[in-house]
């Protein structure tokens, strides 16, 4: 088949399969991406050379493409990839794909083969990673960004009110830190921000969400959490932080934190009402004297 | 079969293509049921012709609730251009995902639900209209390629939307149904638009599903 020159120099994964599934066509990027070469595949199945495919999404899809003839598009977005090849970018360990899957019809219009093209869009992935973490996230802490924490807070709102579930939210602020800034120097009040932060975020649970509301004011979403835990876990941030060094340039700048934690009820029927409950209980612990935590039951 | 016009269809050539339909959509639901495991249920088409420029308005009036509904919009290519939108409702939308989700082995990153689920809903309406307009064109021996779907909101089904795909003025075919999965409250519509830029192929087309019957 003369195409096969065209087939064996395109910067794209072929591969043609028939019913069985075994392999009847495989390029030469497929080669030098897997490492297999094409005469050792041919006429082999592969889900045996290649385990890890053989997942009931990949099989739901193969079974469409032999009835309806018509095509699959798997996104990077959702799958990550169909072949596990190795590539190392920007925090990627695997080559990201866009793969289509389609139909070759026969003459008389029946589909014995597939086709597989595979695009390696894992460049393309980590610059979309790049620019959707500089939008949520805060570059100083590394925690969400304002914006990001009051989308987040709607949804979560929405979905715990929904099902009525437990959600409860920290506000918390660290105590003088205009004093840091004035005696240690803004360098160090930076690096005060981030240790706090990244306590915060050793201490908060993978599903609970830390964002820096402003300067050096944080915010927690905590789901599935009643007030009673969330009185727990921002007692062990404050207890966290107070112990923590903040060693910088031969200098300990310990700092206290004061915290205020609110949950969904009645009374918090919206999701401002619920992040004004744990700011006003925010100003009560600053009030009555800094590094501690306040209920919003108790204003 | 008589045919007078070659403008537009003859009363015995609307019901032949509606006639076509039903046989199509018999079979791509007893085919989704081996596929993906779920019986969909899918009601009697009605086809009407229509103005491209009048497309949008009638959609919605259709679907009722548009700000409630997210479409699925997947153009193909066969022997005459066409696009096809799966509407369905928010609550239908989640529990469409849930069903799905089960069957795909992976995990979701919060942080980007909203996408991954645009991405989940775009999978959903890549088979159940493949599986539509596939067998449809197996009827009409037509072969049909498809591009990527993508997910837009109800709201933005503007006239837009056709004018990017159809001439205004020119005259477009309308299919329409309904689709219900059982055994749940789920539900949404499908709607099929073709150009009738090839009108003589698909006259031959029904023409010769005809003679299967003589």
């Amino acid at each position: 088949m003369i195409y096969r020159q065209v087939f064996d120099v395109i910067n794209i994964g072929l591969v043609i399969l028939d019913e069985e599934l075994r392999v009847c066509y495989w390029n030469r990027w497929m080669t030098m991406h897997s490492g297999i070469e094409s005469k050792d595949i041919i006429g082999s199945p592969l889900l045996g050379f290649f385990p890890d495919i053989d997942t009931k999404y990949f099989n739901r899809s193969v079974r469409s493409v032999f009835k309806f003839g018509s095509f699959v598009f798997m996104s990077q977005k959702l799958h990550k990839y169909l072949f596990k090849f190795e590539k190392k970018v920007s925090g990627f360990q695997h080559m990201q794909q866009s793969v289509t899957i389609g139909p070759i019809k026969d003459k008389d219009n029946t589909v014995e083969h597939l086709f597989i093209i595979i695009q390696d869009v894992t460049e393309m992935a980590a610059y979309e990673r790049k620019l959707h973490d500089l939008n949520i996230k805060d570059g100083l802490t590394g925690a969400y960004n304002r914006r990001y924490l009051e989308t987040r807070l709607k949804d979560e709102f929405d979905r715990h009110k929904r099902y009525c579930h437990a959600l409860s939210i920290i506000m918390f602020d660290i105590d003088h830190f205009k004093a840091i800034n004035d005696t240690y120097g803004h360098q160090c009040g930076d690096f005060v921000l981030k240790e706090v932060s990244t306590t915060a975020l050793d201490t908060l649970r993978v599903n609970d969400t830390l964002a820096r509301y402003g300067g050096e004011e944080f915010c927690c979403i905590l789901p599935e959490t009643t007030i009673s835990s969330a009185m727990m876990v921002a007692e062990r941030l404050r207890k966290n932080v107070e112990s923590q060094e903040n060693r910088f340039a031969n200098t300990s700048a310990k700092v206290t934190i004061s915290l205020g934690v609110s949950e969904l009820c009645e009374i918090t029927d919206t999701h401002e009402k619920l992040l004004k409950k744990a700011d006003d209980a925010l100003y009560k612990a600053k009030r009555e004297g800094r590094n501690r935590v306040v209920s919003m039951s108790l204003i | 079969m008589e045919v007078n016009d070659d403008s537009t269809f003859s009363e015995l050539e609307i019901d032949t293509l509606q006639e076509i339909m039903n046989i199509a959509f018999g079979q791509a639901s007893a085919d989704l049921a081996e596929v993906i495991n779920v019986f969909i249920v899918l009601s009697v088409p009605s086809l009407k012709l229509k103005k491209a420029v009048s497309l949008s308005e009638f959609i919605g009036l259709e679907i009722g609730d548009l700000k409630n509904f997210k479409i699925v919009e997947q153009s193909y290519w066969g022997k005459s251009k066409g696009v096809a939108l799966l509407a369905f409702p928010h609550e239908a939308e989640l529990e469409l995902i849930a069903m799905f989700r089960e069957d795909t082995d992976m995990g979701f990153d919060s942080e980007m639900s909203d996408e991954l689920d645009n991405e989940m809903l775009i999978e959903i309406g890549n088979i159940l209209i493949g599986a539509c307009v596939s067998k449809m064109a197996e009827l009409l021996k037509d072969v049909v390629t498809f591009v990527p779907p993508r997910v837009i909101s109800g709201e933005q089904l503007s006239e837009a939307f056709v004018e990017n795909r159809f001439e205004r003025e020119s005259r477009v075919i309308l299919l329409k149904t309904l689709f219900q999965i059982e055994g749940r409250e789920l539900s949404g519509h499908l709607f099929l638009v073709n150009s009738l830029d090839s009108i003589h192929t698909l006259k031959d087309a029904l023409r010769a599903f005809w003679k299967q019957y003589e």
